[in-house]
């Protein structure tokens, strides 16, 4: 696989890994170091991705068991791991840092709160940027199926904040 | 970004109303990702009123769940080194059909191996909520790294092989030398 496949094949799908991982590490300096590995990895095993039926789940799946991994190895302070080389800032986070956590924090619970239909269809449409046309070919919802489940799960989030 | 600062100067009455507008959109499901961004611009100014500070709040929140701007172009950048770095090395040296044959049939137990730990003991990482695309996608990662290693061991075995083979070619030589022929089968 060449690098100009590679990156059609791959790079389309980064904001879908990054929420993914940001879901499982609940960091987003975490869940940036993890994409990067596994665009690392990806290209490492580049040559035997050729018999890969479906690279997108085969990508998730990598990018899944890479963030259990760190999950479980440092579950207090994930951000110290460090595979690449890079070093990783473990002081303390400053005040904005915290608040920028904690807002991680609620809006992650939030969309983890939403009915299934919902919460599929505003993170493919709010955090992956797809559009109307991909989301119908992903999930077979009609174009009017689709607003009508991003406006339910857009109210949904609003009344979280209501006064 | 402190929410509780009070507005210093006041919004213009066609900014108000087009938020306004850009929300009813929004909640109504019909925003642009443009319209998007430019409705988290306005509501990001100093001097929004405070009406429309609940919908801020949202706003921000739900964009803690993107990456960075620049992650796209940044995890572009990194493909481009490596892909560089690897036209540096050698490329990877191709199967041998007994290698991938023995492959094949690793990957077979392991199947069963599986199948048979499945039936026997039924999963409990149900929070993985994997896909069949993902859990197929998992299966075969796992078959490949098998793979991976024990083609490593073949690798290792097919040298120790041809080792042999020279030692045993300069012994036959030198005991042609000294006048000793020794057929070998």
């Amino acid at each position: 696989m060449d690098v100009v496949t590679f990156k059609e094949t791959f790079l389309p799908m980064n904001r879908l890994m990054y929420a993914e991982a940001l879901r499982l590490l609940r960091d987003s300096a975490d869940a940036e170091d993890a994409v990067q590995d596994i665009y690392a990895k990806l290209w490492e095993r580049r040559e035997k991705l050729d018999g890969i039926d479906n690279r997108r789940a085969y990508a998730m799946a990598m990018l899944r068991n890479r963030c259990l991994t760190l999950a479980t190895a440092q579950p207090d302070d994930a951000a110290t791991f460090d595979e690449s080389g890079t070093s990783i800032d473990t002081a303390p986070p400053p005040s904005d840092g915290i608040e920028a956590r904690d807002r991680l924090r609620r809006a992650l619970e939030i969309i983890d709160g939403l009915p299934d239909n919902q919460r599929r269809v505003i993170v493919l449409h709010d955090i992956e940027e797809q559009s109307n046309e991909e989301i119908q070919t992903q999930t077979g919802l009609s174009p009017d199926n689709i607003r009508q489940l991003l406006s339910r799960a857009r109210k949904a989030i609003r009344s979280r904040f209501s006064k | 970004m402190n929410t509780n600062i009070q507005p210093t100067r006041k919004m213009k009455p066609e900014d108000i109303r087009r938020i306004h507008s850009l929300l009813d959109r929004y909640y109504g499901g019909e925003t642009s990702a443009d319209e998007n961004r430019e409705l988290l611009s306005l509501l990001d100014r100093d001097d929004l009123p405070a009406e429309l500070h609940a919908d801020r709040e949202m706003a921000r929140h739900l964009a803690t769940l993107l990456p960075p701007d620049d992650f796209e172009k940044r995890l572009s950048e990194k493909i481009n080194s490596m892909a560089a770095l690897s036209e540096e090395q050698p490329a990877a040296h191709r199967q041998s059909w007994t290698k991938v044959w023995w492959s094949v049939a690793a990957s077979v137990a392991i199947l069963v191996c599986i199948g048979i730990g499945l039936i026997s003991h039924p999963t409990k990482q149900q929070s993985m909520e994997m896909t069949p695309e993902e859990a197929y996608a998992h299966t075969e990662m796992a078959l490949q790294t098998f793979a991976e290693a024990l083609n490593k061991g073949y690798a290792q075995m097919e040298k120790a092989d041809k080792a042999t083979a020279a030692a045993t070619s300069k012994a036959f030589k030198s005991l042609e030398s000294i006048g000793i022929h020794i057929e070998s089968n």
